[in-house]
């Protein structure tokens, strides 16, 4: 096979230097670098101004010591209190997370490619039939591409909107952006799935939705269960934001420290933050090598 | 036969053949076979040789119903095939690596559960009994609960073949089942193919020319989509043979459609 072997070969690696191709790459690398700093109005003189060092010595200055009062962390009832917050922003994670995966499976399954109209189930197909596959596909892409286009935040502002402040809204808002996310994920790596194998299943007699369950979604259950955990981790870090926009969990000590310049109770909300950041880290690793 | 199987017991099914009638089956502008005709019948043992990308797995996978061909027919018993009546044992690899040797085993069989059982099986599971009779009969019955991935290729191959068998089809195909295995392996995987069956027509396609010689009873042997002979082992000369592979060996880039343990990904031929 080696006349197919298209890979970097020995002249690719000349002693020193860069070699052409290279050298253009990383010339247009920078070109785009500078591009887009321009556009972001990247100016490093606005970070080392006075004022700029004043604002933020005295923000430093004013956060310490964070605020560890029992009023503060505690509240006066069961739902209050900034851990009581946090614990809110885990349920909202944990249970978004979920919904999530809900509508991502059958989006998932209608957006890939293989379950719906291409490869080993639809060699005999009729081409009306795969014509319907195939316009399910594209529908099915086109909600996807539309429920992850729209941050959560937005979909927590839509949803707070409709059924009010708390944190049932900010469960919603992260269903339905993951649901985007995942569904994609899913199909992507269904379509990746070894054709010999489903095709192995399905020749027994088997129904294509039976194929598609038993031949190819088995060859990707490990790496659809640890990138759901991964996106799971990364919903806490939403949720921690969904508050600004009153969708629960602490947020709102986020965005109302900030408003009241209470930086002693900022620094406290943050250090919550920074906390279940990392223990969600740690829980989504010990959960991960028992997948494994 | 799961719908007939009296018939089976007391060996009283018609004899129905397998027959290629005028088959062509290209992959984009590549041709896989041309004009293939050939007849086989049940109880016969066949092994189909020829070099890499001959067109053998393509033969197979046209008599198991996977593919349908361009022009020509294939029929079993007069009948266009469908899942039941005919079974392709693939290769090793296609198995499900994660899953326990018993779990591929009855997904052979899935084709017999309705969709909503199909659904369920991870809760309620299947009753275990017709796979693990399978494996043991292909040797592997304490092996039922390992995981595919930490058996070994021939050990791979079996399961393969007994997944086939969940079918009880009347034909059975089995697709290069010594492909990757050391010459004991081997040997062992005809073996097992000739003990398990009792009256179906077997058809194998096979690399090791004398693996096909000593142990099958009907040689075909085709290259670039041809068929070049057909005819009894003893009839089978070293000219043919010599013939046969070095007609292959004209096309540069076969064996890059072999799917192989290097290359794990199926080749650019398995679906167009």
């Amino acid at each position: 096979m080696s006349e197919r072997y298209s890979g970097p070969n020995a002249a690719d690696y000349s002693d020193g230097g860069l070699s052409k191709r290279q050298l253009t790459t990383l010339l247009a690398g920078c070109l785009i670098f500078a591009l887009a700093a321009w556009i972001a109005e990247v100016d490093p003189m606005a970070l080392l101004s006075a004022g700029a060092r004043e604002q933020m010595v005295a923000f430093v200055a004013d956060g310490f010591p964070p605020e560890t009062s029992r009023e503060y962390l505690l509240g006066r009832g069961l739902r209050d209190g900034l851990l009581w917050a946090v614990v809110e922003t885990l349920a909202i994670s944990v249970v978004g997370t979920t919904l999530a995966v809900v509508f991502a499976v059958p989006l998932g399954l209608t957006s890939a490619a293989t379950v719906t109209h291409r490869g080993p189930l639809y060699t005999t197909a009729p081409s009306w039939r795969v014509a319907v596959g195939r316009g399910i596909y594209h529908a099915s892409r086109s909600v996807l591409s539309f429920l992850r286009s729209v941050p959560g935040i937005v979909w927590g502002f839509l949803f707070v909107t409709a059924i009010g402040l708390g944190p049932f809204a900010g469960v919603l808002a992260l269903a339905v952006h993951n649901a985007g996310v995942l569904g994609k994920l899913y199909a992507d790596f269904l379509e990746d799935t070894d054709p010999r194998t489903t095709e192995a299943v399905a020749g027994s007699g088997a129904t294509r939705l039976q194929a598609v369950c038993h031949g190819m979604v088995p060859q990707v259950t490990p790496t659809i269960a640890s990138y759901t955990l991964y996106r799971w981790e990364c919903t806490i870090r939403s949720a921690a934001v969904l508050g600004f926009v009153g969708a629960g969990g602490i947020g709102y000590y986020l965005v109302i420290t900030i408003q009241r310049l209470q930086y002693g109770k900022l620094l406290t909300a943050i250090l919550a933050v920074f906390g279940l950041v990392i223990t969600s880290d740690w829980l989504a690793s010990r959960v991960r090598r028992r997948l494994g | 036969m799961r719908d007939t199987p009296t018939a089976q017991s007391q060996g009283t099914r018609p004899r129905r053949r397998l027959v290629f009638d005028g088959v062509t089956k290209r992959f984009g502008e590549e041709f896989a076979l041309r004009e293939v005709s050939l007849s086989l019948e049940a109880g016969e043992r066949v092994a189909v040789i020829g070099p890499s990308g001959a067109g053998k797995t393509t033969l197979l996978r046209l008599a198991a119903g996977a593919l349908r061909p361009d022009t020509g027919t294939v029929t079993f018993g007069g009948a266009t095939i469908t899942g039941s009546a005919v079974t392709l044992a693939y290769q090793g690899e296609t198995l499900v690596d994660r899953r326990t040797a018993l779990s591929n085993v009855l997904s052979g069989r899935v084709g017999a559960l309705s969709w909503v059982r199909g659904f369920l099986e991870p809760i309620v599971p299947r009753n275990p009994e017709p796979a693990l009779e399978r494996l043991a009969a292909v040797g592997l019955a304490e092996r039922a609960n390992v995981p595919v991935h930490s058996l070994s290729a021939g050990e791979r191959q079996r399961v393969a073949v007994a997944r086939a068998l969940m079918q009880d089809a009347e034909v059975v195909l089995a697709d290069e089942p010594t492909a990757n295995l050391d010459p004991s392996s081997r040997r062992n995987v005809i073996d097992v193919l000739g003990a398990v069956l009792d009256g179906e027509l077997l058809v194998t396609a096979l690399h090791e020319v004398e693996l096909a010689l000593e142990h099958f009873d009907r040689i075909v042997g085709i290259a670039d989509g041809r068929i070049r002979f057909d005819t009894t082992p003893k009839a089978v000369s070293d000219d043919q043979l010599d013939a046969l592979f070095a007609a292959g060996a004209s096309t540069p880039d076969t064996a890059a459609r072999q799917p192989k343990a290097e290359n794990d990904t199926p080749s650019p031929a398995w679906y167009v």
